[in-house]
Formats: structure tokens, C-alpha cells, sequence
């Protein structure tokens, strides 16, 4: 892989440029129509909190008073719609939920609580409207002139975008700038799912069910799943981005390569790539089109990887399966992974979750199932390891 | 802005480049296109560069466009 000296580079034009490079044409952020600012420490037993919205310039507060404050900006879990938290600081929602649990579930917070624990479950998935972390989302729209690890830092993009508050307006303002352009295409189903989500924690708070209790062996093992799929649509929205591609050939997730037709064959073809550091694998869908990776193509044709060789010294792709769109001998294409259907992913969670409730089920019988692995994406595992 | 690297991107970028054959100075003019004299070990690097470069370069132009 050569993605590190690509980054490299991008980052030697910012610092040439003095501006950040971008590393997307959209914006990581799907809309969010209700922003609430937030910064929040645990201080001396105390937990603080500041917060602001675009309406209200920001207010201390801390302990119950933050949580009437919260409550105040519309964070409660019976509202109309969720409030989403944006902040630059990692350690704001832990410490909002050290607050939240203190709370009693029936007292007058128990609704500000509730929507904070929402908050905290739905910080798991990337790409949602729940919670909006500014320097993660600045990281994935922009390379800066700096090193990597000052670009961990607020101050830094604070510097770079030209947002000179270093206060909770100042987040509003680095959002404004996160989100200045068109969303990631596949961004609208994670919303879809934040929606759902919102509805179940309404409905399940307005019966009196409480957040604090451990999760049940079949709430964990559906909320696993969620989140890996989550991740995968996200990976694939990354996908969908023209400026993504072009590095992503740097980390073999795409492939360019020339067609060629085996012989007696009417939906094969064979892709030999540019580079031996193809991702693709023996059983991947595919997607491609004849251009380059930046194109957006008027037509695509779809496959599955039925074969991989090195011939010559060169990684050949054989893809079975493509029966429209198939491109001409010689020409040059790009391949990436098909990204997966929401609908589908949403059909196979409700199938998982019903396994779980069936009494009947190789689930709930204890019986063996037929095994079916697949990877866990690496964010999840690591938000995983930092639950526990 | 047109400024002197600043010693932590330095420090990045020698350690990005050990083996390769460049240090940080050679960087820029690689990934930029004006230097071609490169050891065998440093092509892959000055390719892969280069398009990093060519890449911000055309999203900088496209900026810059009213």
C-alpha cells in the first residue's frame, strides 16, 4: 500500500498552500437540522457542562442545573426529534453520561438522561446524526500542512478553517464548515436508522424500560450487528465519493485495470490491474465502469471476483456474472466493491432479531447453527474494547 | 503561504520516507514533479507522492474556480 505517501503529499500542499486539502467532494456529516454544542468535564465529583445552539449563545451550568439546561435546548427524549451533540472533545459524552446516571429514572431529568443515553449508543455508528464529533469529521473531509497528530487537536482546525471562538459558538461554526456541502449519498439511511432508533428509545422510555439496565444477551447481539452494518454502509458511502476513490486505489480497495474477454465465455471477464495490492477477494461483488476512479460513470456493470492469479507479474482479476454493460476488450476500468443495500441489511436484522425472540429458533433452542462468519469491522471492535 | 516545515511534519516525514532514499527536503520537489533523479528504492514512493500531490493540486484548482 502506498496510501501513507499519498496523505504525505496532500499534506506537503496544504502547508504549500495554506489551505486544507480536501480528502472528499461531500460531507461526512448528514444534515442536522437540531445541533446542540456541547463541552462537558468531570470536575471534583462535579460534572460541568457548557452548551449552546444556534439560537441561544452558551450557558454553564452544572450538575442538575446542566441537565436542565440540556432539557432547556431540547435535549429529551420525548421531543418531537432528537437534538444532536456536537463537540470537539471526546471526554464531553462520557462525562455527560457519568451525569446521566446519577439521574432518577422517574425525577424530572429522567427524559434529559434518556435522550444523553441515546446519545451514547448511537456514537457507535459512523456517519450518524446523533452525535457529531468535529475533529473526526474535519479528519475525513480535510487533510491539514501538520502532522497527524495535530490534527487531533480542536486548535488545529480551529487554525485551518478560520473559526477564531474556541467556545461552544465556535463549534457551531467549525460544523457550519464540516458540513458546507452535499452529504455522502449513503448517509440518508444511517439517518433512516438514527430515526428508528430515536422512535424505539422514545417508546421504550415512555413504558418505563430503563437505559441503566445491562443489555440482554439478544439487545447486545442485534446492537452488534447494527453497528457492523452501520460500518459497512459508511466504508461503502466513503466509496461513493470521487476524491475517496483516488486514494482508495492507494489501499487496494479500488481497482483499475484493462479488460479482456477469456475465450467461450458471454458474461466473464478478466481485469488486469495496475497494481498487486487489490482487496478484492474470491467471492466479492463488484461494481465497475470503464474510466478512472474520479469518473462518475453514465453505466455500470456488476460481478463477482470468481478468480484471482498473477500472470507476468501481474494481479488478474476474473469476474463471472457480468451480463450488462460488459466493458469492450482493452479498455480500462475501475472496480470497487458493491456497496451493500440498506433494505437488505435492514430485512436481515429484522431476521436475526426475530431468531431471537422464536422459541423454536437454533437460538433460542441451543441448537448448532450452520456457521456464517464475516469480519467485524475494525471501529467496532475498538469501540467494543473501549465500552469495556 | 509559503512557509518552512514545521519540525513535528519534518519529523513525519523522514520517518515516512526512511528507506526510500529521500528526506524531508527532497519531499516537495518529488511530490510536485520537479525532481526526477531518483534512486531506484524511491520510485514507488515518488509515485504515489506525486499523485497525492497532483490530486490536492486539482481539487485547489477547482477551489480557486468562481
Amino acid at each position: 500500500m502506498t496510501v501513507e505517501w499519498f496523505d504525505l503529499a496532500q499534506r506537503l500542499h496544504a502547508a504549500h498552500t495554506g489551505h486544507p486539502v480536501p480528502r472528499l467532494i461531500h460531507t461526512p456529516v448528514p444534515p442536522i437540522p437540531h445541533p446542540v454544542a456541547v463541552r462537558a468535564r468531570v470536575q471534583a465529583g462535579s460534572v460541568l457542562v457548557t452548551a449552546a445552539d444556534p439560537t441561544m449563545p452558551a450557558v454553564h451550568a452544572r450538575d442538575n442545573d446542566a441537565l436542565a439546561l440540556l432539557g432547556d435546548l431540547g435535549v429529551r427524549v420525548g421531543a418531537e426529534g432528537w437534538a444532536t451533540l456536537v463537540t470537539d472533545d471526546p471526554a464531553a459524552l462520557p462525562a455527560l453520561v457519568t451525569l446521566a446516571r446519577r439521574t432518577d429514572p422517574d425525577g424530572p431529568q429522567g427524559e434529559v438522561a434518556a435522550h444523553i443515553a441515546w446519545w451514547a449508543d448511537r456514537a457507535d455508528f459512523p456517519g450518524t446524526s446523533a452525535v457529531v464529533g468535529l475533529v473526526e469529521a474535519a479528519r475525513t473531509r480535510w487533510t491539514t500542512g501538520t502532522d497527524p497528530d495535530s490534527e487531533t487537536h480542536p486548535g488545529t482546525w480551529r487554525a485551518w478553517l478560520d473559526v477564531p471562538d474556541d467556545g461552544c459558538g465556535g463549534l457551531l461554526s467549525l460544523l457550519g464548515r464540516v458540513t458546507d456541502t452535499a452529504p455522502l449519498p449513503l448517509l440518508g439511511a444511517i439517518t433512516e436508522d438514527d430515526a428508528w432508533s430515536w422512535t424505539k428509545a422514545a417508546g421504550e422510555h415512555a413504558e418505563g424500560w430503563d437505559w441503566r439496565r445491562p443489555d440482554s444477551t439478544a439487545r447486545a447481539a442485534t446492537g452488534l450487528r447494527a453497528r457492523c452494518d452501520t460500518a459497512d454502509l459508511f466504508t461503502a458511502a466513503l466509496l461513493g465519493d470521487p476524491l475517496y476513490r483516488r486514494r482508495a486505489v492507494h489501499t487496494g480497495h479500488v481497482v483499475v485495470g484493462q479488460v479482456d474477454h477469456p475465450p467461450n465465455t458471454r458474461n466473464r471477464i478478466t481485469v488486469t490491474c495496475d497494481r498487486m495490492d487489490a482487496r478484492l477477494r474470491t467471492g466479492n461483488t463488484v461494481t465497475g465502469w470503464v474510466g478512472a476512479p474520479t469518473d462518475t460513470a453514465p453505466e455500470y456493470f456488476h460481478g463477482t471476483i470468481a478468480a484471482t492469479a498473477v500472470h507476468a507479474g501481474r494481479l488478474v482479476l476474473t469476474l463471472s456474472g457480468v451480463t450488462t454493460h460488459r466493458p469492450e476488450p482493452g479498455t480500462r476500468v475501475t472496480l470497487t466493491p458493491t456497496a451493500p443495500s440498506p433494505f437488505t441489511m435492514r430485512a436481515g436484522r429484522a431476521r436475526y432479531a426475530r431468531l431471537y425472540t422464536a422459541r423454536r429458533s437454533w437460538l433460542t433452542t441451543g441448537r448448532t447453527p450452520t456457521p456464517a462468519r464475516r469480519d467485524v469491522p475494525l471501529d467496532v471492535l475498538v469501540a467494543g474494547a473501549e465500552d469495556t | 503561504m509559503n512557509q518552512p516545515m514545521n519540525p513535528a511534519l519534518r519529523r513525519y516525514v523522514d520517518r515516512l520516507l526512511a528507506g526510500t532514499g529521500l528526506h524531508a527536503q527532497d519531499a516537495e520537489p518529488v511530490a510536485a514533479g520537479q525532481r526526477r533523479d531518483l534512486p531506484p528504492s524511491a520510485v514507488t514512493a515518488a509515485a504515489a507522492l506525486r499523485d497525492g500531490w497532483d490530486t490536492a493540486a486539482l481539487t485547489a484548482t477547482q477551489r480557486a474556480q468562481p
